[in-house]
């Protein structure tokens, strides 16, 4: 394609999936890539604030356990940004510690979604979901 | 004087005097003789007087000789008494020390126990949610293989990724059910007591239920009172959990076309839930074993092999929880009858 038809390509829509498991990362991104998302990848906190310094992020999949800051504390650090608080929060939990979706709510998250318990399919549906709301 | 009448009482007082009276005259016999007496007058009184001296002398004498055998035998029997004592003392101080001993080699072993038990629990709980992660990997990796869109399959290859992922969905559930266990036994899972009605929850657990009934082509009655059913104080959460499991178990274990029956009503202050199946029933013999951990009934493995035996486990620590009971009528081949029932005042204080 020459740069022209690159250009006029339909902005896809970036997701930022902050999950610190490699394998569950990139099985997510095969789906979402699938769906004509764009997905940006990051296993901690600190990466995941430098992609979202030089992206445009439509919705933010955020696991509750990552190493260094977790999940709750980089949330909470979102919401206080004033460029960055109205960027939907979905919070993707493996039901290590319940009461932390709860907190999450708490603290601004657009939604909670347990791995375990769900297909990749319907990852995606909640995304669009949340989309379409805001 | 009181002394004296007792001491009348005994003979050998009597005897006592009598030599002493003997002695007396004895006495007054020698006075005359050697002392040369004047007359037989003076013989007497010195008799009389001697008499009455030595009558004196004697109950004293007597008196002192009891009481220093009273004495030693008093204090015979407080020495024997205070040996006695000393040697129960003895005894007691052993013991004593036994106790404090075993209290300590308790307190040690509950500790240890705690310990243990903490090591288990957190064994469980780090185990489970470390293999839910992978698990889940897994679990995505085979829905993703499935998929259409990554590729086409041909029907061997379909046929091995389906068993793949029927195998690993059990294994999912067996690890949520085990976590959950350990969570429940360890008080770690909030219970949230509300004064509420039973009645949206249940309509809840039946509409969830439905379609796999359907499925199956179960037809699936409930009977509940419309209005007037007391709202009972329970964690609402937790009785759907209950009433789902029951009547998915209910579905799980009745043949195509059968039929179950649920319903709900009160019976002298309690809330009684009836799910009753048409399904293969549990054996005599295994029935006292069905709220156990990790019990399945022999005809339940026979029927569907996966299932983890920690439902019914699960279900009867929440009514016991709520101060409720569960009960079973069954015969193998003929059916279930599950019945809970629930004090409207229940919830025991944690």
């Amino acid at each position: 394609m020459d740069q022209q038809q690159l250009n006029s390509l339909p902005e896809k829509t970036a997701i930022l999936i902050v999950e610190d498991d490699a394998f569950m990362g990139s099985l997510l991104e095969r789906k979402f890539e699938q769906e004509s998302f764009h997905i940006f990848l990051a296993t901690n906190a600190e990466k995941a604030r430098e992609i979202i310094k030089s992206n445009r992020i439509a919705v933010i999949l955020l696991d509750i356990v990552l190493p260094g800051m977790d999940g709750l504390g980089f949330l909470k650090e979102l919401k206080a940004t004033p460029n960055l608080k109205d960027i939907p929060v979905i919070i993707t939990s493996n039901l290590g510690k319940p009461e932390e979706i709860e907190r999450g709510l708490a603290e601004g998250a657009s939604g909670y979604i347990i791995k375990a318990q769900v297909s990749t399919s319907e990852i995606v549906q909640k995304v669009r979901e949340v989309l379409e709301k805001k | 004087m009181e002394e004296i009448k007792n001491f009348g009482k005994v003979k050998s007082f009597w005897f006592f005097q009598a030599m002493a009276v003997i002695a007396a005259a004895g006495l007054a016999v020698f006075n005359f003789i050697y002392l040369r007496a004047e007359n037989i007058s003076a013989f007497f009184v010195s008799l009389a007087i001697n008499i009455l001296l030595v009558f004196i002398l004697a109950t004293g004498a007597w008196r002192l000789a009891r009481l220093f055998s009273d004495f030693k035998k008093g204090r015979d029997s407080l020495d024997t008494e205070t040996q006695k004592k000393s040697s129960e003392i003895q005894e007691f101080e052993k013991i004593t020390r036994q106790l404090v001993r075993r209290d300590l080699e308790l307190a040690r072993a509950n500790q240890r126990l705690a310990e243990l038990d903490a090591a288990k629990s957190d064994f469980i709980s780090i185990a489970a949610h470390q293999l839910r992660t992978p698990l889940t990997g897994i679990k995505w990796s085979y829905t993703a293989l499935l998929d259409p869109k990554t590729g086409s399959l041909n029907e061997d290859q379909k046929k091995l990724l389906k068993n793949g992922f029927a195998a690993i969905t059990n294994t999912v559930n067996l690890v949520n059910d085990l976590l959950n266990v350990t969570h429940l036994e360890e008080g770690k899972y909030e219970f949230t007591f509300e004064r509420q009605s039973l009645l949206p929850i249940a309509k809840q657990a039946i509409a969830g239920l439905k379609l796999v009934a359907d499925e199956k082509k179960i037809t699936l009655f409930s009977k509940m009172p419309a209005s007037g059913l007391p709202d009972i104080n329970m964690d609402g959460e937790k009785m759907g959990l209950v009433l789902a499991n029951i009547i998915d178990n209910a579905i799980k274990y009745t043949p195509v076309g059968g039929r179950i029956d649920f319903s709900i009503s009160q019976e002298r202050g309690l809330i009684k839930i009836v799910v009753q199946d048409s399904g293969i029933g549990i054996p005599k013999s295994q029935k006292g074993r069905l709220f156990t951990k990790f019990f399945r009934a022999d005809n339940a493995v026979g029927v569907q092999t996966d299932g983890t035996g920690l439902g019914l486990y699960m279900v009867k620590k929440i009514i016991d929880r709520h101060n409720g009971k569960i009960t079973v009528d069954s015969a193998e081949g003929k059916g279930s009858t599950f019945i809970i029932t629930i004090p409207e005042q229940s919830a025991k204080k944690s």
